[in-house]
């Protein structure tokens, strides 16, 4: 028996079961942002003193850079696909994933000059509260690499047998890389900025 | 929502993103006083005029979409 709406859309919903789907798994990662955000306004509103300047604005503001080239990458390579243009969405989501890959390496600095001055998670509750959000973030970042690299291998035969199919793929994956990154831009003002 | 559409949402809260940004830097340089937070801060209202442009262009050639 074959799977409705993979393809076509659903009439009482609008949409077809990869979006429904993906919309429904962002739904779940509102609430477990929004819960850690709340957690934040929580303890900053509580703490006597809070820190400021104890991160790199520079390097915050960097990889905000990164994340918004990347959203655009990732839909530059929607809109290839949309437009049977096989060569140039394989090269924009190339070009996301090696941004991804940027943002992470830089990160990674971002982390050992933390962990170097012993300015870990168990450092003070701003660190504990930073670590959690921004590794959290991080690991949504190499999930989505993840979900590119598959694409971009094994998962890419399937735009011989169903192209229609694969792009709802290539929309599903550019829908969770824009929350990812929305994500970074109410963490880069919240923790670097204010 | 599309992804068309997450893509201009996304890009316009970018640009306020750009706003705000170009505002801390106006208040860190009235307190500071060095000019690297004064050149952040132009930089980044270029790149939210940039941003603005490129979401007009974006949402005009991805109409058919």
């Amino acid at each position: 028996m074959e799977i409705p709406y993979i393809v076509e859309t659903r009439p009482d919903t609008g949409l077809h079961n990869g979006k429904l789907g993906i919309w429904l798994f962002l739904a779940s990662e509102v609430m477990l942002f929004g819960a850690l955000f709340s957690t934040y306004i929580i303890l900053r509103v509580g703490a006597p003193e809070w820190p400021h300047g104890e991160l790199s604005v520079l390097l915050g503001a960097i990889n905000t850079v990164i994340l918004i080239s990347s959203s655009v990458t990732m839909v530059m390579a929607w809109a290839s696909l949309k437009m049977n243009d096989w060569g140039t969405h394989r090269l924009y989501l190339v070009a996301t994933f090696a941004l991804a890959a940027l943002f992470l390496v830089n990160k990674y600095f971002e982390y050992s000059e933390h962990l170097g001055k012993g300015e870990g998670p168990w450092h003070s509750t701003f660190f504990a509260i930073y670590f959690t959000l921004t590794g959290l973030h991080g690991l949504h970042i190499v999930g989505g690499m993840v979900v590119m690299a598959y694409l971009l291998g094994p998962g890419a035969k399937m735009w011989k047998k169903n192209p229609d199919q694969f792009a709802n793929r290539i929309e599903a994956t550019g829908l969770y890389w824009h929350f990812v990154d929305l994500v970074w831009i109410f963490l880069f003002p919240v923790l670097y900025l204010l | 929502m599309s992804l068309r559409a997450f893509h201009l949402l996304f890009i316009a809260l970018s640009v306020v993103l750009t706003v705000f940004f170009a505002v801390w830097a106006a208040g860190q340089y009235q307190t500071k006083h060095e000019a690297s937070f004064a050149l952040a801060g132009v930089v980044s209202l270029a790149c939210g005029v940039g941003l603005t442009i490129y979401g007009t262009v974006f949402q005009r050639k991805t109409r058919r979409l």
